[in-house]
């Protein structure tokens, strides 16, 4: 049996979460707190993202992240336009809603 | 002291659980067999000793309708148990801190930050401040949104403490500026501080 192609909210978390780590600032991804931003891709989960879908046909993503100390609002600003970048570059723009972003923890770039 | 409330209320409910499933297990054993001795309704009241006790709380509502100092130890009593109610009722109404900081939410989604990594960033922002040696932050949140990021900044001896925290002030609007946090930032000479600046 041929495997389904992932879904629009797989791909829009998968390349949310590739965009976000891409992105300089960012030290790595955090499960969230309870481990509540886990997205399932079959037997793959990826950590750090969740992709919820609203009423008009659109998904929202919450990111839960590591960041380096950097100024956290214009990182967060970098964040979603990478993401919607991403999106765009995906074909999903269209299935883009809000991107809440959520700083769990703070890594020195040393430590790293 | 919401905390405090809050814990007070859980350990409450336990107790009164703990009392309410008690009681149930025991009535519902109680309850096997009839008459008045074994494991009856009575048979219980005796083992308890309903009786006695109803004649000790008679005396004492009794004692209480007397005026004097039996009437003031009610009063206060009394007085006690509304404040308890309302420390219980606070605890149950007044909504939890947020642990997770929303630092702004518009049309675009929502941005937030746990206390401990914005008190680092906070920090990480502020620590090149000329003058400044040592800075210890905290974060607190409101109850609402936002918050309040308190500095305590050391600085040596030769510097301006005004220009130390004007410095630090300009530094944290980076984080400030644009999320609902106000800052509160003392200055203080370091304890031992050389004069190295």
């Amino acid at each position: 049996m041929p495997m389904s192609a992932a879904s629009d909210r797989v791909r829009l978390a998968r390349a949310a979460l590739d965009a976000a780590l891409l992105t300089d600032g960012v030290a790595s991804a955090h499960p969230g707190f309870g481990r509540a931003h886990l997205t399932s891709e079959g037997s793959q989960r990826l950590e750090g993202v969740l992709v919820s879908a609203r009423a008009d046909d659109r998904y929202d993503v919450a990111l839960a992240l590591v960041a380096y100390p950097v100024p956290l609002h214009d990182l967060a600003d970098r964040i979603r336009a990478a993401i919607a970048r991403s999106a765009r570059a995906s074909g999903l723009e269209g299935a883009l809603g809000e991107i809440s972003v959520a700083f769990e923890d703070v890594r020195s770039r040393e430590a790293s | 002291m919401i905390a405090l409330a809050r814990a007070l209320v859980r350990l409450v409910s336990f107790v009164l659980l703990l009392a309410l499933a008690t009681s149930g297990l025991a009535i519902a054993v109680f309850s096997i067999e009839g008459g008045k001795t074994g494991l009856s309704a009575q048979g219980l009241a005796k083992l308890v000793h309903l009786p006695q006790l109803r004649q000790t709380v008679a005396h004492f509502l009794h004692a209480l309708e007397a005026g004097g100092s039996i009437a003031l130890v009610a009063l206060a009593a009394g007085l006690g148990a509304i404040l308890l109610g309302l420390v219980l009722l606070a605890g149950v109404v007044v909504p939890r801190r947020e642990r997770l900081l929303e630092l702004s939410n518009d049309g675009a989604g929502r941005i937030s930050a746990r206390r401990r990594p914005l008190a680092q960033v906070a920090r990480a922002l502020i620590e090149p401040a000329k003058g400044l040696t040592e800075a210890s932050v905290s974060v607190r949140p409101r109850r609402s949104s936002g918050g309040r990021v308190r500095v305590s900044a050391a600085h040596t001896r030769s510097a301006r403490p005004a220009d130390v925290e004007g410095e630090a002030r300009r530094r944290l609007e980076g984080l400030t500026g644009e999320f609902k946090l106000r800052a509160r930032i003392r200055t203080h000479p370091a304890s031992g501080s050389g004069r190295a600046d």
